[in-house]
């Protein structure tokens, strides 16, 4: 069996699991995926015995493992759908995150004062939002956007959970040039953290403002939300989602989310609020977003930006005219220096020859 | 436009790389150039070049590795951490040949290969310099060697540029013509090194320098006015900072007016005159370095105050609005229009350039006249979207290749995971 073929992402995955309903539901997960395989291998529709046939066979498992893995069959692309309308801002789903993930409490890179050698919490004092933002102890941020009145008498709140987005055309992903970011089988975005080394170009690519560098001297890697992969290779839904005690964060397959959102706009058109839209839903911001989000305001506001683009957009272009440019620049030099070659010198008159012949 | 990006605190390490790389791959290139076309007589700035081009580059290599966050895992940048661990632990070296790294997207990972190569080459060269022969003589691989050399001397002058911009990062992202101004600023400064290092070549040698360095000079000057005017709109808002004030002014002023005009003005010309003006480049280059890369943080910082609908305003400010209908365009426009003029003439008078020479050059500085008012009449919404080109990403299979693939991971990723301590 040893070889390289076997290797890495060929070589069957051991189960991660705390208890047998975990594997029981990672077993179902993967034996619907083998099924569907199966079909469409072989046209054959009966496909319900491979189940229970399947649970018999270690192996098969093993099979549709390997098989997720590679890409021969797909586990569902999931994501989340949050609707902000309905967020109460209760941050469960930051406590969440935090209790599932060991995130620390704090702001990561931001300071904070210590009193007596303890560090206090910073209060953000012109806002109830008193996380601040993404950092790297903080992977899901619930964002307090205070709309005050002219005549400062009224206030109101739009309240959104924060995420990365888990990108179809994912920048950070992009630019990452150790492949510490990857595309997983059920193409959400993870960092493997072995295998970072803190270049942090992600960091500069991501529109969204996700990824943090950990504090954590052991670590000192990009940090950002992991879609909680450990759960859901054993069959859980991410623990924020779970914890959202309005379901303003909804876990599940992107395209039955898709539609859920659709209806809820329309839900919402009818009932006079117009500016309800959905926020990367379909493929205009980064060929989709998997955790897409229903917005009462324009995208600045919550501070998303309207056209986030890929970073390799501006490659083909600056490339090109620094082609140019090394043309140029060689001409300059190449034209100085040939003159030098010429038996001699007299003055300093050129002939006709040489720069127009080069240029 | 996106102010709601996050820096990655890029700061002194790179600066510094920047300047030095840009000087490393500049000498180099020149004296490539140099040994490729000049005659006998140009052979020890040749040589100048290849021996200070190689302990520059071992500096950045420092540099960038002591930049990481995790400088251990500085090879991560070319081979596949993951294939390379898994080879070792199995003992089965063969493995290995499944490391390498390369996404040609990427800037950084194509300029980890390139900074290897370029390394090799100025390595080669450095030691060959104190052979008594000249290296591989005047052989075809010879010129081949050279021709390759000054082209990854190019290539690392300027793929810094190109990373900047293939990020969303405010300005970086914005222009396409960072890459070009990093170019012509790396062969300015080196050529200013070279002067000022180079006191034992011939003094024919050094007006050969001198006139390249005019050449690049005036190219700068053109590459950074176009620069100027590709920030659209948002160059007001970089001129409120003290970051875009240096990095406007100070290249500007420092790096490129004052050596042009202590080369190009009347009077006898005289070596102090050209050490001040070389002196002047070098700081030009190194505050063009330090502007750039410092006035995209500046700028988050300059944004992040506001209210988010206030916010939202100045946005479509910068976006909607060209640089045209401002000040600062009105100006740029003016200094334009000045220097196009005035630069070509200079030029035929200093280098005695004949009518088709001069020309060339008038012609050169119509496009730069052309590049401004193009930019400076475009709005940055209107800029290209990414659906010009397609990303390397759109519509890949998952284990589609590097980048999307599964490749570089551990069998089971272990994260630290409630499922692991439970175990």
């Amino acid at each position: 069996m040893p070889s390289f073929t076997r290797s890495a992402w060929e070589r069957p995955a051991e189960t991660l699991c705390v208890s047998d309903r975990c594997r029981e539901i990672a077993l179902i997960r993967r034996t619907h995926g083998i099924a569907d395989w199966e079909k469409s291998k072989t046209g054959n529709t009966t496909t319900t015995q491979s189940v229970a046939e399947v649970h018999s066979h270690a192996e098969r498992e093993n099979e549709a493992n390997r098989q997720v893995r590679i890409g021969a069959i797909m586990a569902d692309t999931v994501g989340f759908f949050t609707d902000t309308t309905v967020c109460i801002g209760c941050k469960a789903c930051q406590v969440a995150c935090h209790q599932w993930n060991d995130l620390k409490n704090g702001k990561g890179r931001l300071s904070l004062p210590v009193v007596s050698g303890v560090t206090l919490p910073k209060l953000s004092g012109d806002s109830y939002d008193n996380t601040g933002g993404f950092s790297d102890l903080n992977w899901r941020h619930v964002k307090f956007v205070e709309q005050i009145s002219e005549d400062r008498k009224n206030i109101a709140w739009l309240m959104m959970s924060d995420v990365c987005k888990h990108c179809v055309n994912a920048p950070c992903l992009e630019v990452c040039p150790t492949s510490a970011i990857l595309r997983t089988e059920f193409d959400t975005v993870f960092i493997n953290e072995p295998a970072c080394n803190g270049c942090r170009d992600c960091v500069s690519a991501c529109p969204f403002g996700v990824i943090h560098m950990s504090t954590d001297p052991e670590k000192l890697v990009a940090q950002k939300c992991t879609f909680c992969y450990d759960r859901l290779q054993n069959g859980l839904q991410p623990a924020c989602s779970q914890a959202c005690p309005t379901q303003s964060i909804q876990f599940g397959k992107v395209a039955d989310l898709k539609k859920k959102a659709e209806k809820r706009v329309e839900q919402l058109h009818d009932q006079g609020v117009t500016k309800a839209a959905l926020y990367g839903a379909d493929d205009k911001v980064l060929g989709g977003l998997n955790s897409f989000y229903l917005l009462l305001d324009r995208p600045e506001t919550y501070g998303l930006p309207s056209n986030p683009k890929v970073p390799s957009r501006n490659v083909w272009m600056s490339s090109l005219f620094s082609i140019m440019t090394a043309f140029l620049t060689g001409l300059g030099v190449l034209f100085a220096f040939r003159e030098g070659r010429r038996p001699t010198l007299p003055t300093q008159t050129p002939t006709s020859t040489t720069p127009e012949g080069k240029a | 436009m996106n102010p709601f990006v996050v820096s990655p605190d890029w700061h002194w390490w790179i600066i510094f790389y920047f300047f030095l790389g840009g000087l490393s791959a500049g000498v180099y290139l020149i004296a490539a150039l140099i040994d490729l076309v000049g005659s006998e007589e140009d052979r020890p700035l040749a040589r100048l070049g290849y021996r200070l081009a190689f302990p520059l580059i071992g500096v950045c290599g420092i540099l960038l590795i002591v930049d990481l966050e995790r400088p251990d895992r500085f090879w991560h940048m070319m081979f596949q951490s993951e294939v390379v661990h898994e080879a070792l632990e199995d003992g089965d070296l063969t493995l290995l040949r499944y490391a390498p790294l390369l996404k040609w997207w990427s800037p950084m990972s194509i300029g980890a290969w390139a900074l290897g190569l370029f390394g090799a080459c100025t390595f080669l060269s450095f030691f060959m310099t104190f052979w008594p022969v000249r290296f591989l003589g005047d052989t075809w691989f010879g010129h081949l060697f050279r021709l390759g050399g000054s082209g990854m001397g190019f290539f690392v002058a300027s793929y810094t540029g190109v990373l900047l911009s293939a990020t969303n990062q405010p300005i970086w992202s914005i222009s396409d013509w960072i890459a070009p101004l990093f170019l012509t600023s790396a062969a300015s400064t080196s050529i200013s090194v070279l002067l000022l290092l180079g006191r034992g070549v011939s003094s024919e040698t050094r007006e050969r320098l001198e006139k390249a360095d005019l050449w690049a000079l005036s190219l700068e000057l053109f590459f950074f006015l176009i620069f100027l005017a590709s920030l659209g709109n948002l160059l007001p808002s970089a001129l409120r900072t003290a970051e875009g004030i240096i990095l406007v002014f100070g290249t500007l002023v420092i790096g490129l007016l004052i050596p042009l005009a202590l080369h190009l003005s009347p009077g006898r010309v005289n070596s102090a005159r050209y050490m001040t003006a070389a002196f002047a480049a070098l700081i030009g280059g190194f505050l063009l370095r330090y502007g750039i890369v410092m006035v995209a943080p500046a700028l988050l910082e300059l944004l992040a105050p506001d209210e988010p609908r206030e916010l939202a305003r100045k946005l479509d400010e910068i976006t909607d609005i060209p640089l045209f209908f401002s000040g600062t365009g009105a100006v740029l426009i003016l200094a334009a229009i000045i220097l196009a003029g005035a630069i070509p003439l200079l030029l035929r008078s200093h280098w005695h350039l004949a009518a088709r020479q001069t020309a060339f050059a008038g012609v050169l500085a119509l496009l730069m006249l052309i590049g401004v008012f193009f930019y400076s009449l475009q709005p940055l919404a209107e800029r290209r979207n990414a659906t010009l080109f397609r990303s390397p990403e759109d519509h890949r299979e998952r284990g589609g290749g590097v980048g999307a693939s599964l490749f570089n991971r551990p069998d089971v990723v272990r994260l630290r995971s409630k499922f692991n301590q439970a175990k």
